[in-house]
């Protein structure tokens, strides 16, 4: 009688540890939250952080489904609106310049500026002696779309240079050869894209950064609605931490960076995206202020000058994750 | 007799033999026994001597290595101390006559003026010529504008997203070492206000100085050794100054994750701490959070290097132990063999007295030959041993002699119990019969008939 009810009793814990085990090794791991971030323009150099981010998992620790979905021009050449499929709920978040960001209005808030200084470079071979904006007087200078032509009249207007004073020429946005005929000046572009291709094809080149002439703002906002951030505050909180974990390692990284960045943007080789990524770490990582800082004062005087209307109360920005992430 | 005696048998000590005798835990003979217990009377001081001193040299050499460390640093912190403090003071005398406070103002207020330029531009020029503290000296206005620059190539930048501007508008101020894109390559810019007659505050006088000077304070080797190295890491954790083992490359940063840079950077703490560097070479860190550049020192040194002599050390220690315990063991084997030979040569006689051998007093000369207790002992033995052996020869010789006495006793009691029984007195009777015929008679003798 005794030896039957022991040997039930191991049966019974035998079979509660099979049970056990079996729902550990079948258990199925924790939904992930679904989010969309949306960029606002091809996959490149710029939105590296967020790749990395996707590629390491650290989206994936914070529980989060990300699909990183590009904007720029679609296979008609329409430019996909970033702005709009945020607001229209279609995307839990995009990564806007300023323009952009102050056409959400109160729609949308600001959670990261990823771009502590501009991108955006005027650059010139350097046996041409341009250095300065003020060695422009005179020049040919290429207009490749109308923002850039407002880089360039803002740099030299900052400077004293009348328009007048310059010689203007509209040119299509990938002549880069243009510079290295003569055809022009100077030429206009990214410091972590068409400058390193004109180093990396053998060229040296003086940098004229217009955000030393203070033209150009905060970019790379990450940007979610005011109505996601009021209503559910921890997958916002998750997705920032995740996205700033990724730009961290991508500048603490920059190789590995590389070779991420060489799986979604195509059209260069390992070299390219080497040099790109070096390029952008002093742009992210000034080591005066925490990667994504905003300054209240720097906001508010960009937004002036870019014409948006700064609201104290509602100042479409929100530093209280960065600020936790450096606590 | 030589049937009864017992022939000697392979003898054991008395206790061994018995299966009820207990035996202490760490071993079995006397002489496992004495050398277990000597040799734990050596081993454990041994043991813990060496642990004790092992422990306090190591502290004592660590508190060694991160005393010379925090010197060091401490020393190098004044040095940059220094340097921060000249270059506040030369920038505040860079603008100290009132001709020159003027041509500043006029500056200010007219950019255009061509001959307050000039001049303000050649002072400035000379000062930092002098100086040699200094890059570039340059001014701004209040919207950060550089209306004046000993380097031309940077004038008209506006500085008004620089924190060292904005800082520099309340009061004389420092830069954290930064990477400036532009430029390309890293520095450290001093600023103070400029003001007019009024107090008021009209523009920003900025310095910036390269970060060589402070690579070379870090690079100067005094007190570190062959393998010890100073360094600065930013607020974000890239290193600044050249280490003796990582070069500061001005287009890449470099970026150092290590415990004593993370407490010093992350935590705001100084200290002292053992880890693995960014080589992942185990060091001695010491680590200093240096508020007024928002930068951590940091000085470290091989372990291997640190802890050297502390090794050499306990290394002769640990010698000097087992030489100790060696020479110990030979004592300690003669000693055991000393007490546990004669003991055990006693035990086998006693066990051979025990069987009713006799034992050969040759076997015991030596022990009985000893000064100490053991010959005593040894002595009292052969002597017990002798009586012993007197005493069971004479009562050998006493059974003897009984033996003969009993057997005297039993052939008379047989003698009598013939000539006591019937038969006999009967036979007697009839003997005695014959003889007295025959003597009375010359009758021959009448047969007898036995029975």
């Amino acid at each position: 009688m005794f030896k039957k009810s022991v040997y039930s009793a191991l049966l019974a814990l035998l079979a509660t540890a099979l049970v056990l085990s079996a729902c550990q090794g079948t258990a199925t791991p924790a939904k992930r939250d679904s989010v969309k971030l949306q960029l606002n323009w091809v996959y490149a150099t710029e939105f590296t952080g967020y790749f990395v981010a996707k590629d390491k998992g650290f989206y994936a620790e914070e529980g989060l489904d990300v699909e990183v979905i590009k904007g720029g021009p679609d296979a008609n050449g329409a430019i996909l609106d970033a702005v709009k499929v945020l607001t229209d709920t279609t995307v839990e978040f995009a990564v806007l310049g300023f323009s952009e960001r102050l056409r959400t209005g109160d729609q949308g808030v600001t959670l990261a500026a990823m771009y502590q200084i501009s991108p955006r470079v005027l650059f010139s071979l350097a046996n041409s002696g341009i250095r300065t904006p003020m060695d422009l007087r005179g020049k040919r200078l290429p207009i490749k779309t109308a923002g850039w032509g407002r880089t360039i009249y803002g740099t030299i207007a900052n400077v004293g240079v009348e328009r007048s004073e310059v010689i203007t020429m509209n040119v299509p946005s990938d002549a880069q050869d243009m510079l290295y005929k003569g055809e022009v000046d100077i030429w206009t572009g990214f410091v972590i894209d068409e400058a390193v291709k004109a180093r990396l094809a053998g060229y040296d080149i003086n940098l004229i950064f217009p955000a030393d002439y203070a033209v150009g703002t905060y970019d790379g906002l990450l940007t979610t609605r005011t109505e996601l951030l009021q209503s559910n505050p921890d997958l916002v909180e998750r997705f920032v931490r995740a996205s700033l974990r990724g730009w961290q390692y991508t500048i603490e990284h920059t190789d590995e960076a590389a070779e991420v960045l060489s799986k979604w943007e195509e059209g260069h080789d390992l070299t390219f995206y080497r040099a790109a990524e070096h390029a952008l770490v002093p742009l992210i990582d000034t080591g005066q202020v925490p990667i994504g800082w905003i300054d209240a004062q720097r906001w508010q005087r960009e937004t002036e000058t870019s014409g948006g209307k700064f609201n104290p109360a509602a100042p479409g920005y929100s530093m209280q994750f960065i600020k936790a992430r450096n606590q | 007799m030589a049937a009864d005696t017992p022939q000697p048998t392979p003898t054991k000590p008395p206790a061994e033999s018995s299966s009820e005798a207990r035996r202490p835990f760490w071993g079995g003979s006397l002489r496992t026994q004495l050398l277990t217990a000597f040799m734990l009377l050596v081993l454990l001081p041994a043991v813990a001597v060496s642990i004790g001193a092992g422990i306090t040299a190591l502290r004592n050499g660590q508190a060694q290595a991160i005393n010379q460390l925090e010197s060091v640093a401490t020393v190098k912190e004044s040095d940059i101390n220094t340097w921060l403090s000249s270059l506040q003071t030369n920038l505040a005398i860079m603008l100290p006559e009132q001709e020159v406070h003027v041509l500043v103002n006029t500056l200010i207020t007219t950019p255009t003026d061509a001959e307050a330029y000039g001049k303000l531009q050649s002072h400035l020029t000379w000062m930092v010529t002098k100086s040699e503290l200094f890059e570039e000296v340059f001014v701004m206005d209040v919207t950060g504008r550089t209306l004046l620059s000993t380097d031309v190539l940077q004038e008209q930048k506006i500085h008004i997203n620089q924190v060292y501007f904005v800082e520099g508008l309340k009061g004389p101020y420092f830069s954290t070492p930064f990477y400036s894109p532009s430029l390309g390559r890293l520095s450290i810019v001093a600023v103070r206000p400029i003001v007019d007659t009024n107090g008021q505050v009209v523009g920003v006088l900025g310095g910036r100085a390269s970060t060589k000077k402070l690579s070379e304070v870090m690079l100067e080797r005094a007190g570190l050794g062959q393998t010890g190295e100073t360094y600065l890491v930013g607020p974000n954790h890239a290193l600044l100054t050249n280490a003796k083992s990582l070069v500061v490359d001005e287009d890449e940063a470099l970026y150092v994750r290590t415990p004593g840079v993370n407490r010093a950077i992350d935590d705001g703490q100084s200290g002292s701490e053992l880890y693995a560097d960014f080589r992942n070479v185990q060091v001695v860190g010491v680590y200093h959070w240096f508020p007024r550049l928002q930068v951590a020192l940091i000085a470290e040194q091989d372990q291997s290097e640190a802890f050297n002599s502390t090794y050499a050390i306990l290394l002769i220690n640990v010698g000097v132990a087992l030489a100790a315990v060696f020479i110990a063991i030979l004592v300690a084997l003669a000693v055991t063999r000393s007490i546990a030979n004669p003991l055990s040569l006693l035990a086998v006689s006693a066990a051979a007295i025990e069987s009713g051998n006799k034992i050969d007093p040759e076997r015991l000369k030596t022990v009985v030959a000893r000064a100490d207790e053991l010959g005593q002992f040894g002595r009292i033995f052969q002597r017990m041993a002798r009586e012993v052996y007197v005493r069971e020869e004479n009562l050998k010789r006493q059974v003897e002699e009984l033996k003969i006495v009993i057997d005297e006793a039993k052939r008379e009691r047989s003698v009598s119990e013939i000539t006591e029984s019937e038969f006999f007195q009967d036979l007697s009777s009839k003997a005695k019969n014959l003889r007295r015929r025959r003597t009375s008679d010359d009758t021959p003798k009448p047969e007898v008939k036995q029975e």
